[in-house]
This record gives structure tokens, C-alpha cells and sequence, in this order.
């Protein structure tokens, strides 16, 4: 798997962990702001993110002509380090 | 918020530590601050440098480092 790709991957999981966490945090805290719109600007961040991986890695993928199922083609789990 | 201010504010002005009901815990409300970067947090395990307390054996050792 290129790097360009590998780190792709690696900030997406780091952004989606921190997503997690400040949806623990506003569980308990669902007033307050700051953590709010930290929340709204990582999802943002991640929507922005996923969109660029969706790009290098289509599921769907146009092989002259003809389509495939290009997930099945992408790095297995066991390919991706880290 | 010192710690004894919030003793205070709880169980009124002037009650010392002494004064406080045996066996009864206090958890602190958690705040929205010091956080990891998200590429640390996901390192470290959380987002929230207060809470990243490894267990080294010996006992918990703030922030981390």
C-alpha cells in the first residue's frame, strides 16, 4: 500500500478516535460548547478525509468499459501496517 | 476551582476533609481541556491528557510522560 495512502488511513482512524472520545464527553457534558464545535469541526475533518479515500479507492471501480467491484481488490486488512 | 473551594462549595463554607462522611467517594466532573492532537490520542489511547494515566507497575503516573 503506497505511504501517501498509509497515512491517509492513519488520520482517518486517528480523527475517527477522537470523534469517539468527544461523543463520550458529551454524554456527560451535553451543554458545552467548546467541545461541540470541536466535534462539528472534526467530523468535517473526517468527512473531508473520507472523501479523498473514497477518491484513491473506489469500491466501484471503470475498467474499460466495464465496471468492478473494486473492494475486493483493495489492501486487505492484513496488508495495511500499523 | 481549588480543591478545598470545592469542598466548600459542596458541603458549605469552613467543612475540612476531616468533616467529610466516611466511605463516600468524590468524582470530579471532568473539564474540556489539555487535549492530544488526534494522531497522539490515538497513541496514547485517549483524547484527554488527564486522563492518559498508564499503569506502569507501580502506579498511575500523570499525563503520561
Amino acid at each position: 500500500m503506497e505511504n501517501n495512502l498509509q497515512s491517509l488511513l492513519r488520520e482517518i482512524q486517528a480523527v475517527k478516535f477522537a470523534l469517539i472520545e468527544t461523543k463520550l464527553f458529551l454524554d456527560t457534558h451535553p451543554c458545552d460548547c467548546e467541545a461541540m464545535e470541536y466535534y462539528l469541526c472534526q467530523k468535517e475533518k473526517l468527512e473531508e478525509l473520507t472523501a479523498r479515500w473514497e477518491k484513491a479507492c473506489p469500491d466501484i471501480r471503470k475498467e474499460n468499459g466495464q465496471m468492478r467491484w473494486a473492494w475486493v481488490d483493495s489492501p486487505w486488512p492484513w496488508q495495511v501496517e500499523g | 476551582m481549588e480543591h478545598k473551594d470545592k469542598i466548600c462549595s459542596v458541603f458549605g463554607e469552613g467543612c475540612e476533609i476531616d468533616d467529610l462522611p466516611l466511605a463516600m467517594t468524590y468524582v470530579p466532573m471532568q473539564q474540556w481541556e489539555k487535549l492530544y492532537e488526534p494522531c497522539e490520542a490515538l497513541e496514547r489511547g485517549t483524547l484527554f491528557c488527564k486522563l492518559d494515566l498508564p499503569f506502569i507497575g507501580k502506579g498511575a503516573v500523570p499525563d503520561g510522560k
